[in-house]
């Protein structure tokens, strides 16, 4: 079958047009959902007109009209972010352009500037999303761009859509161990060469205040706050306090975080041996690292606070893995600034009269103030209170409503009140926002902590003894202390999670997170770093820029050579495997080596063989032979059973 | 100036082909000494995406950025191997020329077989001019392309280098091989279309008279190579007969002769344009015609090879013009 001819096509056909608006839909989707809604619209409308323009002829949009949306759309995107730059104004700004772009889409290299949105617009993508089903679907993306791009550059009728989504991926395949060098071996430079705008999507956490009802709100989020390995076991659960933000300042209703300063050393006593753990905390764009309490140790790039607040020197925008240490029993230094315990007895003015009075009984029945602190507790304890996600709203005096009228509060409410009586019965206090807990995935041998497992919990100050941790919805609520939110009975508020209440299901899910923990920790998490210590595998040590690229290239060669040949060798003229035609050829290599000249590439089997009997009489009768068998088998209308066994034996006969 | 300077390259660069490559013969296999390949304009804007990307994945120390970057940046390298296999191991054969006549484009079919287990895509020929015909090439297939030359005198073209190239996958590269095959043909003079009819009793009047008497049909007589189709006998062909002729009776059969020496007034070219356009029309009325020129004298015959074989001394009057 001979195939056609054909001129080169520069026109954009309605094939090729469609596949491109394919990609486009693709790539945009999760865009979409981030978007303004007309950006969306404007994208949509503009690939409906095009089609129909192509389908119906219709023709193109006028120079002046698409010039007048031009402006339009970017004056939009400007009011829109107040700004033309930055990531999501900057996306926005890349799709309006790439819809207007379409309008005047008639050539074959047209669309290839939409190819090259498209892949812009993946990066786009991943600017928001790492994680790895965002990898997956944008693989997919990917692939159909880079098989429209096959199509487009087709200079004539384009490949067949099957055959150029296969040869795509096998481009794409045989792409990945050289991007995988590169991946490895590139050297990365740390930090941001021209700075990194900060995006403006929320991100669930803890804040540096605290309210009435803002951690059972928290307590609501299944999101991730970081995860823990432990170079031992896990310790005992009701140890694990991650200690966070400290809060100092009471208004009356809100607490908050005073002004900290780094110290340079800070004093403890440890009474237990270290534990010793790795953190990979999520960006949460603050600046706490959480450590167990007490931590032992400051990580690089972060500071300690006079109230044992580890943080960061710059909000957390990426994930953040630091390596700690901890003493679990301890007792803190002995307060040596009368600030200090003045701060922790700061009280409003007025306001909260009932848990005044509280307060003032608790001081006269006990000297100790450790005293007043059990009698609180027990006080906790024994009266009518409940721990629920959804308490009722408070008024003014909130202390007040929540201690002696509704009873019913999250752990906010415990430690604020309580921190609230101890400082109006003279004891000093603060309260310490952090997580309880977490949950241990024994598929990767980790601690999970999320939102869910915010805590807030007291401290007071005794004499000779420091800064004494007191919970106070352990009191309420054992449970929770002991084994974690999910195994409060009947916690008023919480919504159904089938994920972990079938077993099965569980099952999945921790599995799920710990392939999740893996990409985050060696794929996403992968930088300089990881490069030396992947290098010092291989027994090279502290390697630098130079280093790497050396090795990085000598790699590369080596895998670009196997593949070179690899490719050389696909295309080696193939050999019939008809074994008529085999016996043949080797039919014409001993003849040959008689001296027959080689047979001409139009010469036929009886013209060959009438060449041969000319040159080479004594040959004739085999050659006759062959020939006859030969042209009956391949041409003839009943092939003889012996033909096969017929040209052997002359084949063999000429040796 | 610009112009001038690519030339003087372009003729550099063939010089050095020629001399590196040599003369081919009927039949070439491409082979890798001989495939030539820069990236191609698209290529270098997508290796400036590329590096975009790359700055950026930089900036944001984005790891699947990098990964994107990297993948894409492998294309580039792969498609360099890819372009450059796509032509390797192909065979070219000449196949059939037409003389054309001056004036027109002279075609040449170039046979090119692809006798790996593997499909070649995109494969364009030309002579160094457009048009570019392309042709996918399934495995183990063969395929034919044209390549057009335009043919604007009368006389010997002699095609110095034909082109295959191809830019798949991708369009990133352009890769190409350059091959100094025999490729020549004789271009005709171009026909006066508005020539007058050729004089009665030209040259010696023999036969002149009888001109254009009537055929009275004479018999069959069997078909040879070369004698014109429009005198096959179709009809007992149809019928199962072997290929035949119909001869009409020698004694009407009229001859006539074209000469050169009677066409006053006209310069040489106008003169073989105005044979050129008899020769055709003797040809089509099925006459039988002689050609007298300084220096060579056909006899009178008939059919394809004698049609030629006038033609081609047309063209080749005086060497070439």
């Amino acid at each position: 079958m001979n195939t056609v001819a054909h001129l080169g096509e520069t026109r954009l056909s309605f094939d090729r047009l469609a596949w491109l608006l394919v990609c486009m839909v693709l790539v945009l989707l999760p865009h979409m959902m981030r978007m303004p809604a007309w950006i969306s619209l404007l994208f949509v409308a503009m690939a409906l007109w095009r089609l129909g323009a192509a389908r119906m002829r219709w023709g193109m949009a006028p120079a002046w009209a698409r010039a007048i949306l031009a402006i339009i759309g970017m004056a939009a995107v400007g009011i829109q972010f107040r700004a033309w730059g930055g990531q999501e104004a900057g996306v926005a700004m890349l799709v309006v352009m790439m819809s207007l772009k379409l309008t005047e889409a008639v050539r074959k290299r047209d669309g290839l500037v939409l190819i090259f949105v498209g892949y812009v617009l993946v990066v786009g993508n991943f600017l928001y999303s790492q994680t790895l089903p965002t990898g997956a679907y944008m693989v997919l993306v990917t692939w159909c761009i880079t098989a429209t791009l096959l199509h487009l550059t087709h200079p004539t009728t384009g490949i067949p859509t099957r055959v150029r989504f296969r040869q795509a991926a096998v481009l794409l395949l045989q792409a990945l161990p050289i991007a995988a060098i590169l991946f490895l071996l590139f050297p990365r430079v740390p930090g941001p060469l021209w700075g990194v705008p900060a995006g403006q999507q929320s991100v669930s956490g803890l804040s540096d205040r605290m309210e009435p009802g803002s951690i059972a709100q928290l307590s609501l989020s299944e999101e991730v706050a970081f995860r823990v390995s432990f170079d031992g076991p896990a310790p005992n659960f009701r140890n694990l306090y991650w200690r966070g933000p400290v809060l100092r300042n009471f208004d009356g209703r809100v607490w908050q975080q005073g002004d900290e300063a780094a110290v340079e050393t800070f004093s403890y006593t440890a009474l237990d041996a270290a534990t010793h753990y790795e953190v990979v905390l999520e960006p949460h764009r603050q600046r706490w690292l959480f450590a167990l309490d007490l931590p032992s140790m400051v990580p690089d790039d972060a500071i300690i606070t006079r109230t044992y607040q580890l943080m960061s020197t710059s909000p957390i925008r990426e994930r953040r893995q630091y390596p700690m240490a901890s003493h679990l029993v301890y007792r803190t230094g002995v307060e040596t600034s009368e600030w200090e315990i003045r701060r922790a007895l700061q009280l409003p003015a007025g306001g909260n009269p009932q848990a005044r009075a509280l307060a003032a009984t608790l001081r006269q029945a006990h000297d100790d103030p450790r005293d007043a602190v059990v009698a609180m507790l027990q006080k906790l304890r024994t009266d009518p209170y409940y721990y629920t996600l959804s308490p009722p709203l408070l008024g003014q005096n909130s202390v007040d409503e929540f201690l002696f009228e509704t009873r019913r509060g999250f752990c906010e409410h415990y430690a604020g009140s309580f921190a609230f009586v101890m400082r109006a019965a003279g004891i000093p206090a603060r309260v310490v926002l952090g997580y309880h807990g977490g949950e241990l995935n024994p598929v990767g041998n980790y601690l999970i902590v999320r939102q869910s497992d915010a805590h807030a919990w007291v401290e007071v100050y005794i004499n000779n003894e420091g800064w004494v941790r007191v919970d106070p919805t352990g009191a309420v609520a054992p449970d929770r202390i002991e084994s974690g939110m999910n195994s409060v009975e009947g916690l008023e508020g919480r919504p159904l999670r089938p994920l972990r209440d079938f077993r099965f299901l569980n099952q999945m899910r921790l599995r799920w997170d710990d392939v999740n923990n893996r990409w985050n920790l060696f794929v996403l998490g992968y930088d300089r770093q990881s490069q030396q210590a992947l290098l010092e595998k291989f027994g090279i040590e502290d390697a630098d820029y130079t280093t790497l690229v050396v090795v990085m290239m000598v790699l590369l060669m080596i895998v670009m050579t196997t593949l070179t040949l690899w490719l050389f060798w696909q295309v080696r003229p193939q050999h019939s495997r008809d074994p008529a035609v085999r016996l043949y050829r080797k039919l014409q290599q001993r003849l040959e080596k008689r001296g027959v000249g080689p047979r001409r590439p139009d010469e036929g089997p009886q013209d060959y063989a009438a060449r041969v009997a000319n040159s080479h009489p004594e040959l004739e009768a085999t050659v006759r032979r062959f020939i006859e068998a030969y042209v009956r088998m391949r041409y003839g209308a009943v092939p003889e059973q012996d033909d096969l066994t017929t040209m052997a034996d002359a084949v063999r006969a000429l040796r | 100036m610009l112009t001038a300077l690519r030339q003087r390259w372009n003729a550099r660069t063939q010089a050095w082909m020629l001399a590196r490559q040599g003369r081919d013969g009927e039949r070439v296999e491409i082979q890798r000494g001989r495939i030539y390949i820069v990236p191609s304009p698209f290529g270098l804007t997508y290796a400036v995406l590329v590096f975009g990307m790359l700055m950026g994945a930089l900036n944001y120390s984005n790891s699947m950025t990098f990964m994107l970057t990297f993948i894409l940046g492998a294309l580039f390298l792969l498609a360099m191997h890819h372009a450059h296999r796509n032509l390797l191991g192909l065979s070219v054969e000449r196949g059939r020329i037409d003389s054309p006549f001056a004036g027109q484009q002279a075609e040449f079919s170039l046979r090119i077989v692809n006798p790996s287990a593997q499909a070649r895509w995109a494969i364009g020929a030309d002579s160094g001019e457009p048009p570019t015909w392309f042709a996918d090439i399934p495995a183990a297939d063969a395929t034919t392309l044209p390549i057009l030359v335009s043919a604007p005198r009368r006389g010997l073209l002699q095609v110095p280098r034909v082109r295959f190239y191809t830019r798949f996958p991708f369009g990133l590269f352009h890769a190409w091989v350059v091959l100094h095959m025999d490729l020549r043909v004789v271009v005709y003079p171009a026909p006066a279309k508005d020539a007058a009819s050729p004089p009665i009793g030209a040259g010696d009047g023999r036969g002149a008279l009888e001109a254009r008497g009537e055929d009275d049909f004479a018999g069959l007589k069997n078909y040879r190579g070369g004698e014109s189709p429009r005198h096959i006998a179709w009809k007992a062909y149809a019928r199962g007969q072997a290929l035949m002729v119909k001869e009409f009776s020698g004694a009407l059969q009229a001859s006539q002769w074209f000469d050169f020496d009677t066409l006053d007034g006209l310069d040489t070219e106008q003169r073989l344009s105005v044979m050129c356009q008899w020769v055709l029309d003797a040809e089509r009325d099925g006459l039988r015609y002689g050609l007298r020129i300084p220096g060579v004298e056909i006899a009178p015959g008939q059919g394809d090879a004698h049609r030629s074989n006038c033609l081609t001394a047309l063209a080749m009057f005086g060497g070439s013009p």
